[in-house]
């Protein structure tokens, strides 16, 4: 052994001791959190980090995705000559010439991918520091920190190409051939033409692997050691499903999450998981329209407070903090912004839950200190003693069916489908319009259907969401009650909010249901033939407005649009942002019941989006959209631009109901 | 044995006074018992005037400075001692807020229960009272056993109603029995009264509510509702949508996020009425839509409405109420 290489070893066991202890303190840090870790289907597990880890799926979902794709790829294979590089570092005449073939390949790859890395590289940092897309928006610290590991894979890389130049290896490599010819004046002399060169290089290439040891664990670079265990450890989840609280449970000394180590500890591994790479940042609808709340931030706020009070809490667990989760962490505004869209998890390239982590907190806040936005207070009340938000006689929630022939489940229970009519089917003027649209629709089509009239409950998505779990639960089990008093198998809902959860939450409290939005069943009523659309609804074009949760919850995207095209013969023209990509309304997660006091108004934006694309009706699913819809047109001086369910666009493409051309006359003797 | 009815001032005869009046004339009628007043203020003087043509035998007037403001140290001895030289069977106060508190106080020295915020009053066999329980949405009906019965009426409730000619039937102008303020040390003595906002009716206590919505236009045509408001003693309400375009601040917001109102009546201009409003004012009395849009929703839970143009209705209203009021 040489010196050189006594020294290198002494310097590689000191970068990986601190590499090691770093992570293994972040390790312990996320073994703060509640809960276990579970494994199991390790198929599926394998096939995730295969697929969407070192195939990159999720990052290449954009183009952008790309450069990372080849940085990574890049990083994996140079990786291979730099193992080489410091085993021969130490061992002096090391190579893995003896794998023949295999090495004539990897020596090609490296030339080659460095040069693409170098030059993803390039384009990256033309980005972040020219172009500066809403996403890489960031402090100082985080765009140093990019800077520096950037320019750290320069070093590396320009190190890589010199060493080639002047010790070639087999292989074909156009890169370094060419860079030899132009810095060389022609093909290397060969190592031993350059004794000093070379080792410095070697060197350099070394100290910049021992450098990237050592800075990692400590830099937004800590995703290259937690995002593959994260997509790896990802937890089976119901998407759409906020978690049943036990409320009965007499141990517990809090409900939601207090404080930090009320997370579990795969929400911890996500949270130290983050790339920073900012997708949720700018998708996120609040932050679009100047709230404080940013999922990014969210979760690199938890993260920072998490390494910050960790050795604090790993010596004792009750340990005071610093700072707390709600105030300092997550302040009020930032909380209650969030509309529940759940843009944020769905672009996600390691599959952080951001939109998970605001829900215990709402809920911690509700149950423990009775604090949220005040307005929010007149619809929780109402919703406990009426069942609606509005507080409308709970007796007269079947009194827009009077003339329309529709039966209860108290009267014939022997139907197919139970279609839940939701508060705003049965009290909101607007979508009482709906409900009776679609109701000539099943009748048309010959459906067997029932509602429960005054026996039907608030669904209780809004109380979930906005963290009054309590009232919540009363309400799904007042439902629950009722419908398997009834036997209800199928149920039907033109609203996508109890869709959601009925689908995905009633499960947990007893309701097996098959459930069905009412743009499948429409869909489906089409395709068999039971309903025949004449095809020309939609005077001047129509768009769709996904619906949240019924589109990126519950991946329901293509039966609306087929029911729009059934109607109106043409595809509906897409707005900008579609589909998985949507634009929420800005309704959800209770949003509806509060101020939107904070910057501008998400309506009004989507609401844009609508108009430029200067169609004459927007079609919408859900009575959230088209309610904030209707004000958005109008608020954007285009009152004349229709908001429109798809239940009605086919109900007038059928002639079951007539086009509101035809005024009618205010209702003055209507008491 | 006679009815007593206390008599509501704030320096001058309360509405409420009159009112209690005509439930007493009431129960004097049914009963036959003679019907007497008291009066504890500054000076009746010229409101004797007002007392006329209720059928009351009596005013029993205690006149003194230190009267004119309630105190309980001095309002509540003069009604026991009152009712008990009278042999009052039956007592009629006024609910309001201090009238709530006076007739509480005059019901534990006499040891007699009190039914508070009574509705309406009538005898059979007894007094009968209607009073409204669980926020209105129940309305009970009591025997008043205790003697004297006492009950304090809700203010805006009976309408005041006088005999036609009072001189013949010998129930003109009451007697007025000037009595001394007795002889008690007043604990507490009212320096002065800073009432907020004065001339500004406060928005969930209106009994009337003129709101303007998107149809307004902009700030600068508040005016032309606070025309009408001010014909009307009305409080000024907005709909969410002039409340976030900044027009009126949000206090002034009625619906689901903001202000719950039920006055009798709610006037609606230029606002749709989508769901969200009528959480704030569908318990109102009657309500009267103003509308360039036939179809907007606020017409189908109105009792009258209006398609037309708000800046030309408005102004009419306004003037049409004028002239009636005048």
């Amino acid at each position: 052994m040489t010196i050189g290489s006594i020294i290198l070893v002494v310097l590689l066991a000191a970068a990986f001791a601190v590499f090691f202890r770093r992570v293994i303190q972040i390790v312990r840090f996320i073994s703060l959190g509640q809960g276990t870790i579970s494994l199991g289907r390790l198929v599926t597990r394998f096939t995730d980090l295969v697929v969407k880890g070192f195939l990159q799926r999720l990052v290449l979902r954009e183009l952008s995705g790309l450069g990372h794709a080849l940085i990574f790829w890049g990083f994996l294979v140079i990786t291979y000559g730099t193992l080489e590089g410091l085993i021969a570092g130490v061992f002096p005449g090391f190579s893995f010439a003896w794998m023949g073939p295999i090495y004539w390949l990897m020596n090609t790859c490296q030339d080659i991918m460095g040069f693409l890395v170098v030059c993803a590289l390039a384009v990256s940092v033309f980005r972040r520091l020219v172009l500066r897309p809403k996403r890489l928006e960031a402090t100082l610290a985080h765009t140093m920190d990019a800077l520096i590991i950037v320019g750290l894979i320069l070093v590396l890389i320009v190190a890589m190409y010199a060493i080639r130049i002047m010790d070639p290896r087999p292989g074909f490599t156009p890169v370094a051939y060419i860079l030899g010819a132009v810095l060389l004046g022609g093909p290397s002399a060969g190592p031993e033409a350059y004794p000093l060169a070379l080792p410095v290089f070697e060197w350099l290439h070394n100290a910049v692997i021992l450098g990237f040891l050592v800075y990692i664990p400590y830099s937004k670079h800590l995703h290259l050691v937690t995002a593959l265990p994260n997509l790896f450890l990802r937890e089976d989840r119901v998407v759409g499903r906020i978690e049943k609280l036990d409320l009965e449970d007499e141990e517990a000394e809090s409900f939601g999450k207090t404080k930090i180590t009320d997370y579990t500890k795969k929400d911890l591994l996500e949270v130290a998981a983050c790339t920073e790479c900012g997708r949720c940042h700018e998708a996120c609808p609040a932050q679009a329209t100047g709230k404080p709340l940013s999922p990014r931030d969210v979760v690199l706020g938890l993260k920072d407070h998490l390494f910050e009070e960790g050795p604090a809490l790993l010596k004792d667990r009750n340990a005071e903090m610093k700072k707390t989760l709600f105030g300092d962490v997550i302040s009020g505004d930032v909380l209650w912004a969030c509309t529940t869209c759940m843009a944020c998890e769905d672009v996600c390239p390691v599959e952080i839950w951001q939109m998970s982590k605001l829900f215990g907190v709402r809920q911690a806040r509700v149950l423990m200190e009775g604090d949220f936005p005040e307005e929010a207070q007149l619809a929780l009340r109402n919703m406990e003693t009426q069942s609606n938000p509005w507080g409308m006689a709970q007796e007269a929630r079947a009194d827009w069916a009077k003339d329309l022939g529709i039966k209860t489940l108290a009267e014939d229970a022997e139907v197919e489908y139970l279609w839940y009519v939701g508060c705003a089917g049965s009290y909101d003027q607007r979508y009482i319009e709906v409900s009776t649209a679609f109701a000539k629709l099943l009748q048309h089509a010959g459906v067997s259907f029932g509602i429960l009239g005054s026996e039907e409950f608030c669904c209780g998505d809004s109380a979930k969401r906005i963290g009054n779990e309590y009232l919540a639960q009363m309400m799904v089990q007042q439902n629950v009650e009722v419908m398997n008093g009834y036997g209800v198998k199928k149920i039907v809902t033109a609203c996508p909010h109890g869709f959601n959860t009925f689908k995905n939450e009633y499960p947990q409290y007893g309701g097996d249901y098959e459930v069905i939005h009412h743009a499948e069943l429409i869909d489906k009523l089409i395709r068999e033939g039971k309903l025949k659309p004449k095809g020309k609804a939609g005077d001047g074009g129509i768009t769709y407005h996904d619906s949240c949760y019924l589109g990126r919850y519950n991946n329901i995207f293509d039966a609306p649009r087929n029911v729009l095209k059934a109607a109106s013969g043409v595809d509906a023209v897409e707005l900008g942002r579609t589909r998985n990509k949507s634009f929420c309304c800005g309704a959800g997660g209770g949003r509806m019941w509060m101020e939107e006091s904070i910057g501008t108004n998400i309506y009004a934006d989507r609401a844009r989006e609508v108009i430029d694309t200067g169609v004459g009706t927007v079609a919408t699913a859900c009575p959230f959209c088209m309610t904030m819809m209707m004000d958005g047109v109008k608020d954007e001086g285009r009152p004349e631009v229709k908001v429109k369910d798809i239940a009605e666009i086919i109900a007038e493409s059928l002639g079951l109901t007539a086009a509101p051309a035809t005024s009618e006359p205010p209702a003055s003797e209507q008491a | 044995m006679s009815v007593l009815v206390l008599l509501e001032q704030r320096g001058e005869l309360k509405a409420s006074a009159l009112e209690a009046a005509t439930a007493g004339a009431k129960v004097a009628k049914a009963t036959g018992m003679p019907l007497n007043a008291v009066y504890i203020g500054q000076s009746l003087g010229d409101q004797a005037s007002e007392l006329a043509g209720f059928g009351i035998d009596k005013v029993y007037a205690y006149e003194h400075s230190d009267l004119g403001n309630y105190s309980n140290d001095a309002y509540v001895p003069i009604v026991r001692d009152l009712a008990k030289e009278l042999d009052a069977k039956v007592i009629i106060g006024t609910a309001s807020a201090l009238g709530k508190e006076f007739c509480a106080s005059v019901a534990a020295r006499l040891g007699v229960e009190l039914v508070q915020d009574a509705v309406e009053l009538s005898w059979d066999n007894g007094l009968k009272v209607k009073k409204p329980i669980y926020a209105g949405k129940v309305i009970s009906e009591i025997a008043v056993t205790g003697t004297p019965a006492m009950v304090s009426l809700r203010p805006n409730v009976v309408p005041v109603e006088r005999e036609g000619d009072d001189a013949a039937k010998g129930r003109g102008q009451p007697e007025i029995v000037k009595r001394e303020m007795p002889d008690v040390s007043l604990r507490t003595v009212l320096k002065e009264a800073a009432l907020a906002a004065a001339g500004v009716v406060d928005l969930t206590e209106a009994k009337i509510v003129v709101s303007g919505g998107r149809g307004i236009g902009g700030p600068e045509n508040w005016p032309v509702l606070q025309g009408l408001c001010d014909v009307l003693g009305a409080a000024l309400g907005a709909s969410r949508v002039a409340v976030d375009s900044g027009w009126i601040e949000h206090s002034h917001q009625v619906g689901q996020t903001g202000k719950v109102v039920g006055p009798d009546l709610y006037i609606a201009c230029g606002i749709s009425g989508a769901i969200q409003h009528q959480a704030g004012m569908r318990t109102s009395g009657t309500v009267v839509a103003i509308n360039k849009d036939p179809e907007a929703p606020i017409f189908k839970i109105c009792d009258y409405g209006i398609v037309g143009d708000l800046f030309e209705i408005v102004p009419l209203l306004a003037e049409g109420i004028g002239k009636v009021r005048s």
